[in-house]
Parts: structure tokens; C-alpha cells; sequence
């Protein structure tokens, strides 16, 4: 038999690299993650069998007419599908709770320092302002505007970026509560707050997203995109009268477009280029971004329990974070913990569903300052 | 608008309370006058601490009758201004309309009724009429924003009535158990 014949039938095992096993590996971890663990498995999972699929040696689904590299430049590299998700995201959430508490909004934009802080730190070991801003963006822990910003500032860096993302989301319940328990004393977490239920009319429902989109959209204009998607979710879900809509895009465009997203983020994540010192510094500083905004979000929260004469629970300023709604229940269950009597939960969705927001007009402001468009 | 008769020192008083928000109620007194009150605190516990403002249209009046509307006292004859917030004992058989009661006012009697701290539905009643409970125990389980919360007894007791049951839609404040005693 002629050697080349061989060479031919083996070259894929000739081709496999060390960074690929790596790879391979790494990608089996987050499909673990995923089953075993359930941490973000409507994402996690196509990630990593993205990552696998992708780091096969010689691996037809990368390259020119390669499947996942059709998928990355359908909706990734143009930003198409983290805007698809935000009119699923936009669907789902309910802001009644924000209405009703107006004031939780400041939390929101508490929540958000961290990713401020974070990216002074990442300019001060090296990183370019456009990568630091995208690492930065990891402290919103929203995935969708994660990779918005990151897209358009380092699109090299997305596979880690998302990965730590929706990782660190999947962690809410692990990294917030020690910090909130750090920063506040017994007595403050088992502060209780009278609830008033305020009924929230249909006509200010549908005002809000509107009226949101438009002051955003003004304001920050590279937050249009985002809060315009989010917002127009919400539209179809308060109006009542496109109940179709609604659930199609909060359950099959959602699906078949977070499938989509996992498999191209997956595809990002080639090994010469995922494993380097750089990433394991993003994935540091993305916790530390998370744990920033916790940070701030709790010490704001203690700023206004100062401010209202100790009748404000502070753990409610780390719901100040887009991740919603497991902030807000975290928020919940830390604070039954000191007193089972105690509920805050409504408050925390409040300024939950604020950080939702926030986040937003977070990733719209960094874009603005990096001089993106 | 609900209306209260209320007895102390064996002498009936009327009262119309009106709802005009959520934690603002208008009390109209058998004697005509107006007292405004905002209810700042509410929580059905053992610890009930509650604290409402009281704004009468006649400061220098005494309002003994207003003492006797559970979580409403208003100190009797001259003292307190009108403004200043007291704490009412929580619901209780005996009310003595003349002490003014100060904010730390505790007492262990009082939580005789289980209300929904926040709207949400009922997924499963853990206990029903007749049944002895523990602090701490489970009563049942509150499902609000997509969270399963359980809702645990105050005090230790004996439940006399349920009001709900399981997939019950309930808003901020609905009775849901009561206790015997």
C-alpha cells in the first residue's frame, strides 16, 4: 500500500493536538456541568458539545462552509441572536414589581459598578480598553448583552467571555451569598419590610417598555438594540393581544435560537486560541466583576437602609444584578435564613428586574465610551 | 369600608374604617370626626411590632375609642403629640385604651391568624384543622414569582381553620389559617 494512502486514512488521529484534548476535555466539563450539575444546561450543553465538535482534529464543521462557523456568522458575528433572546428575555420577565417599587431602580444601577471597577483593573494588567470593557461587561452576569458587547469590542474573546457569563449565572447561588453575609450584620438581614400591594394598571404596563425603549434609547443610544428588544418582549407580553407572539418567542424562537448560540459559541472556542494565560485572567476577573457588583450593590443597600432609618434590608441591593430571577431569590433565601418570617421577595424582584434593565443601559454606556459603531 | 364595634369599658363605639390605598385608611369615628391613619408596619407574628401613624383632625383631643381598633392606638388625654407612632398590642380579647403603648410592645398572644406576606399561589397546605403545630413548622407552601416559599407557623398552637387550598390565587394579606385561642 502506498504510505501516502495511510497517511491519508489516519490523518485525523496524526492531527490531534494537546490544545485539543484540552479543548475536548474543557468541553466535556461544561456538557458535566450541564447534566450533573444542571448549572445553565440550556446553554452550558450546546457549548460544550460546540467546543468538542469544534476541536475534533480537522474538523468539517469549522471553515468555510463548516456548520458552526454558518451559525457564527449568522447570528454571532452580526449580534443577530443575544437580540432574538432579549425579546424572549423581554417576554418573560414581569416588571410589575419594579412599578410597584420605583425606588429599586437605584439598586440597579448599583449593581453595575462592579463591571466599572473591573474594567479599570483589567486595563492596569495589560488587557486593550476594548477587551477590558468586554471583560468588564461579565459583571452584568447577562449572557445576552455579554455577548452584544463583546462582539462588537473583542469578538476574540467571546468564547471565554460567554463561558464565564453564564458559568458565573449558573454560580449565583454559590458566590453572592458569602459576600452579602460579609458585608451585613445579623440584625440588618433580618430587617423586614412591609409590602403594599399597589395595583399596577394595564395602560402603565404597556407604557413602561415603550416609554423605556424610547428614554434609553435617547440617552444611550448603543443600548437601543438591547432595550429595544427587551422591551419590545414585554410590549407583546403586557398587551395581551399577541399571546401568540409572546410565546413563540419566549419558547420556540428562544429555544431554537439559544441552540444556535450555544453551538457558535462553542465554535469560538478553538484551542490555540482559548488556551492561553489571557483566558484564565478573564475568567478571574469576571468573578471578581460578580463579586464587585454584589459588593456595591450591598453596600448601596446599606447607604439606603442608613437613609431610611434601618427600614431597609441591604441584602435586597445584591437583586441589583441582571440575573434574574435567581438573584432575587438568593436575596430571599439568605434572608429566611436569619428569620424564617421574613420575606422580601417582591422587593428583591423589584430591584431584580431593575438590574435587568440596568445592565443594559451598562453595556450601551461601555460601548459608548469605548467609541464602538 | 368596614365597620367595627368595638367594646371598652362596656361601652359600644362604631367605627367606619375606609381603605383608601393598601396602608391608608380613613377611620371615621361614631362621633363624627376624621382620623387618618397610614399603617407603616404590618406583619401577622408573635413579634407583631405595629406601628401605624396617627393623624387625628383634632390633635388635642383624646381618641379613647381608637385604642380599641386592633393595630390603631392613639394615646388617651394629653401627652404624645398626635403624630408620633405608637404600637398597638396585636389583637387581642382585653385592649386597656388608656396605655399608650410604645413601639417595643411585644407579645407572644398575638399572632392568632396566618396572612399572605406577599401574592402568589398556594401550592400545598401541609396541615389542616384540628392539627398541633411547632414554631417553625411547615404550614404550607407559597409559590410567588416563580418561588417556592414556605410559609411556617409563628408560634406553636392548635389550627382551628384553613381558609385555603391547594392552586388558591392569594393577594398580599389574604387570611390564610387561623389558630385556636
Amino acid at each position: 500500500m502506498d504510505p501516502s494512502t495511510l497517511q491519508q486514512l489516519l490523518q485525523g488521529i496524526s492531527n490531534v493536538t494537546w490544545q485539543s484534548v484540552v479543548m475536548i476535555a474543557i468541553g466535556g466539563l461544561l456538557i458535566f456541568l450541564a447534566v450533573a450539575r444542571e448549572y445553565e444546561p440550556l446553554l452550558l450543553l450546546p457549548i460544550g458539545a460546540g467546543a468538542i465538535l469544534t476541536n475534533l482534529p480537522l474538523s468539517p464543521l469549522i471553515g468555510a462552509d463548516g456548520m458552526l462557523t454558518a451559525l457564527y456568522d449568522m447570528g454571532v458575528a452580526n449580534e443577530l441572536f443575544p437580540l432574538l433572546i432579549f425579546i424572549g428575555i423581554g417576554a418573560l420577565t414581569d416588571f410589575g414589581p419594579l412599578l410597584e417599587n420605583p425606588k429599586m431602580v437605584l439598586l440597579g444601577a448599583a449593581g453595575q459598578f462592579g463591571i466599572f471597577l473591573t474594567l479599570i483593573l483589567a486595563l492596569m494588567m495589560g488587557f486593550t480598553r476594548n477587551e477590558a470593557a468586554s471583560i468588564g461587561i461579565i459583571g452584568a452576569i447577562d449572557g445576552p448583552t455579554s455577548i452584544y458587547v463583546s462582539g462588537i469590542l473583542a469578538p476574540h474573546l467571546l468564547g471565554p467571555i460567554t463561558v464565564a457569563a453564564y458559568s458565573y449565572m449558573a454560580l449565583v447561588p454559590l458566590i453572592m451569598p458569602p459576600v452579602m453575609r460579609l458585608l451585613t450584620t445579623k440584625k440588618e438581614r433580618a430587617i423586614k419590610m412591609p409590602y403594599t400591594q399597589r395595583t399596577i394598571s394595564q395602560r402603565t404596563r404597556i407604557l413602561f417598555p415603550i416609554i423605556v425603549t424610547i428614554g434609553v434609547g435617547t440617552l444611550v443610544p448603543f443600548a437601543t438594540p438591547l432595550i429595544g428588544m427587551l422591551m419590545l418582549g414585554n410590549l407583546m407580553r403586557e398587551s395581551k393581544v399577541v399571546e401568540r407572539l409572546t410565546q413563540a418567542s419566549s419558547n420556540e424562537l428562544a429555544n431554537v435560537v439559544t441552540l444556535f448560540l450555544g453551538l457558535a459559541i462553542g465554535s469560538t472556542m478553538k484551542g490555540e486560541d482559548f488556551l492561553k494565560v489571557g483566558t484564565l485572567a478573564i475568567l478571574g476577573l469576571g468573578l471578581l466583576a460578580f463579586v464587585l457588583d454584589t459588593a456595591t450593590g450591598v453596600l448601596f443597600g446599606k447607604a439606603m437602609c442608613l437613609a431610611s432609618g434601618g427600614k431597609f434590608n441591604p441584602l435586597i441591593g445584591a437583586a441589583g444584578i441582571s440575573a434574574f430571577p435567581m438573584a432575587a431569590r438568593v436575596v430571599q433565601k439568605e434572608a429566611s435564613r436569619e428569620d424564617f418570617s421574613n420575606f422580601i421577595l417582591m422587593h428583591a424582584m423589584g430591584a431584580n428586574a431593575a438590574g435587568q434593565v440596568a445592565s443594559v443601559v451598562a453595556g450601551g454606556v461601555l460601548l459608548a465610551l469605548m467609541g464602538a459603531g | 369600608m368596614r365597620r367595627y364595634t368595638v367594646r371598652v369599658n362596656e361601652t359600644d363605639h362604631v367605627m367606619d374604617v375606609e381603605e383608601l390605598a393598601a396602608d391608608t385608611f380613613t377611620v371615621h369615628l361614631s362621633d363624627g370626626r376624621l382620623v387618618d391613619v397610614v399603617l407603616t408596619d404590618h406583619q401577622d407574628l408573635a413579634q407583631a411590632v405595629i406601628a401605624p401613624q396617627v393623624e387625628v383632625g383634632h390633635p388635642r383631643a383624646p381618641a379613647p375609642t381608637a385604642g380599641s381598633v386592633p393595630g390603631l392606638a392613639t394615646p388617651a388625654g394629653p401627652g404624645p403629640s398626635a403624630r408620633e407612632a405608637h404600637a398597638a398590642p396585636p389583637p387581642a380579647e382585653t385592649v386597656h385604651p388608656a396605655r399608650p403603648a410604645r413601639a417595643a410592645t411585644r407579645s407572644a398572644a398575638g399572632a392568632r391568624t396566618v396572612t399572605a406576606p406577599m401574592p402568589g399561589v398556594i401550592l400545598s397546605v401541609a396541615v389542616a384543622a384540628g392539627a398541633t403545630v411547632q414554631r417553625g413548622q411547615t404550614l404550607m407552601v407559597l409559590e410567588a414569582m416563580k418561588m417556592k416559599n414556605d410559609l411556617k407557623a409563628q408560634r406553636e398552637g392548635t389550627v382551628s381553620q384553613v381558609f385555603v387550598s391547594d392552586g388558591d390565587q392569594v393577594k398580599h394579606g389574604d387570611l390564610l389559617l387561623e389558630f385556636q385561642g
